[in-house]
């Protein structure tokens, strides 16, 4: 959690060893002309895990940790410089300036690591996953939202929005080889030996936050238990500060990784979010109550799973008895109540990278809305 | 829920027992029998939990050359410990002799890794295989038909159908999600081409006539955690 500079930052990180962390302290920050930004970088493990001289080449620490900040503090230091509304040419400038930092890492004195020793596919030159999304305010009567998101590898950003029939959205995919499932092999990441962002652009219904989190984040619970956590402790917060602390004390009790952790509220900010959020627990708390115990079996879909989606259907056809959907339809074509992709493709199922599932949740958008709003988040400081 | 992911680990130790191992031969076996308490150690370390560790020795010579030229045991449940005995009076038994000419069976001996009953059990599981050895190897091309056929129909023909079932998978049990290579062997054929070819795999070239030393295996320990 942070509070730099006086001013609360909706975010947070958490290292499993003290010290040892390869998670960067997240990216939240507001850019003139750029909008607000949410940013996660985690550091590679496995395939960093070598040892090389920390930025001041007295101690030592692990490849995965250096490269995550360097190539946080590299893209804050494009975006802080950019200067222009136009985010076309964003994605190759951020692509080449975290590459060039994370180059002169290995041009430093012991910067590959002892010579001769470790080799092999799986290693690789300060690796760290990226993932960044930019939002800003449409100039138009309906307040949507435009996000771009740029991402290498398994952190993900999600879309939080209690007016969509699918709350908690997951809108990027994760860079995995095909055929390795969830937890496999990385197929995009950066390196000092290059990186090749995607790019995905959308325009949100005013109401929506965004999300970056680490697969420290995700990886640990359900697509259930994780809506769960958001929504119950926003229900019980005061305000997002300790909403923050709440979901970050969850999930770093469970995680088995270091997490981190940033969002951009919506309109209305943590208030709105939080109104929505009182009707969707009145449905979550009945499934989270009971504890499955029967082992994991990757063949069945676990009872928290099922049981959510046996409540949508039911919703859906209640909803749809009741005469709602077409209120819904209405709202969909009048009003800035669903998010879509832009101008980038729909993520195809291409070889080599697998699409990760949407989770489905009740829709609250025929619930009535009641909006508060906060200030803009003040700028990061560089470094 | 549970705290965190429980790993169900399977991981297959490749030795080679030939005559040229001797001077180095009892400092791997010492390895090999406390690595279920270091790894345990190192994994809960970094908060990661065990659910089950299995090992499985293949203990191989040359085929050509020995008629004793390979042993497999089956896989040791050692996390819980319950075949910790079992495991351990197998790896006390391996002793280095035979060999013949410098290249080994240490091909054949990966194929027959691979074609382990790796577990499927659990959230999450990991594949490893660590080889160690101080030689080169015979090219399986080279050697068709020459493997004891209790071990005949798990060794591919070639290196391309080794490196197939690697990458492929299909007909043999090793998930790809899962699967790691740790190979602790000279800079010659084939693991300077396994190591740039191979996904998954990291390797740490040994010295010709030196053994494993304290720092190679610390960073063995601390690649396989890693890895995990």
């Amino acid at each position: 959690m942070s509070t730099d500079g006086g001013f609360f930052k909706p975010r947070f990180v958490t290292e499993k060893r003290a010290g040892l962390g390869e998670d960067a302290k997240p990216l939240f920050t507001h850019i003139q002309l750029v909008g607000s930004v949410v940013g996660v970088f985690d550091g590679m493990g496995g395939a960093g895990a070598i040892l090389v001289p920390e930025e001041n080449l007295k101690d030592q620490c692990s490849m995965a940790r250096l490269a995550s900040r360097i190539a946080k503090r590299a893209a804050l230091s494009e975006l802080n410089q950019w200067g222009k509304e136009d985010l076309s040419n964003l994605k190759t400038q951020i692509e080449a300036a975290i590459t060039a930092q994370l180059r002169m890492l290995t041009k430093r004195p012991g910067g590959k690591g002892p010579e001769g020793k470790l080799r092999g596919t799986i290693l690789s030159l300060y690796p760290t996953t990226v993932a960044i999304a930019v939002v800003r305010p449409m100039k138009d009567e309906l307040r949507q939202r435009q996000l771009k998101i740029l991402w290498a590898g398994d952190s993900r950003v999600y879309a939080l929005d209690f007016s969509q029939q699918i709350p908690l959205q997951i809108l990027t995919r994760d860079h995995t080889r095909s055929g390795d499932g969830g937890d496999g092999a990385l197929s995009r990441f950066a390196s000092a030996d290059g990186l090749e962002l995607e790019e995905s652009d959308f325009n949100l219904p005013p109401s929506a936050a965004v999300i970056a989190m680490t697969d420290g984040c995700y990886g640990y619970m359900s697509p259930f238990r994780l809506l769960y956590t958001l929504v119950k402790h926003l229900v019980r917060s005061r305000d997002a500060e300790e909403w923050i602390l709440r979901i970050q004390t969850d999930i770093s009790s469970v995680a088995g990784d270091d997490t981190s952790f940033a969002i951009s509220f919506g309109e209305g900010g943590f208030v709105a979010c939080q109104q929505e959020a009182e009707k969707l627990l009145d449905y979550l708390e009945p499934i989270a109550h009971i504890q499955e115990v029967s082992p994991p079996n990757p063949y069945i879909v676990p009872f928290e799973e099922s049981a959510y989606m046996e409540l949508l259907v039911n919703q859906e056809n209640r909803r749809q008895g009741a005469g709602v959907s077409t209120v819904i339809r209405t709202e969909i074509e009048s009003a800035p109540s669903t998010i879509t992709r832009v101008d980038h493709a729909l993520p195809e199922a291409s070889v080599g990278e697998q699409v990760p599932s949407v989770f489905l949740a009740p829709s609250t958008a025929d619930l009535d809305k009641e909006m508060s709003s906060e200030p803009p988040p003040q700028s990061e400081a560089k470094g | 829920m549970a705290q965190g992911l429980q790993y169900h680990i399977d991981l297959v130790f490749c030795i080679d027992i030939t005559g040229s191992m001797t001077p180095v031969i009892e400092l791997v076996k010492e390895k090999v029998r406390k690595f279920p308490h270091d790894l345990r150690d190192a994994l809960a370390a970094k908060d990661k939990m065990i659910h089950t560790l299995r090992i499985r020795v293949i203990a191989f010579r040359d085929f050509g050359n020995d008629t004793d030229a390979m042993s497999a045991s089956e896989f040791f449940v050692v996390e819980p410990g319950t075949d910790l005995a079992r495991y351990e009076s197998f790896v006390n038994g391996l002793s280095a002799s035979g060999g013949g000419d410098e290249p080994e069976s240490a091909l054949e001996a990966l194929g027959v890794a691979q074609a382990s009953a790796w577990t499927h059990e659990g959230d999450r599981q990991r594949h490893v295989i660590v080889v160690f050895t101080d030689a080169s190897a015979h090219k399986l091309e080279s050697r068709v038909g020459e493997a004891p056929s209790a071990f005949r129909d798990q060794i591919p023909a070639s290196l391309d159908e080794l490196t197939d079932r690697w990458e492929g998978g299909q007909s043999i049990r090793i998930r790809k999600a899962a699967r790691r290579l740790v190979i602790f062997g000279p800079d010659a054929y084939p693991w300077n081409v396994l190591s740039d070819t191979w996904q998954q795999t990291v390797w740490l070239p040994s010295q010709a006539g030196k053994g494993l030393e304290d720092v190679e295996y610390e960073t063995i320990l601390k690649m396989i955690v890693n890895s995990i």
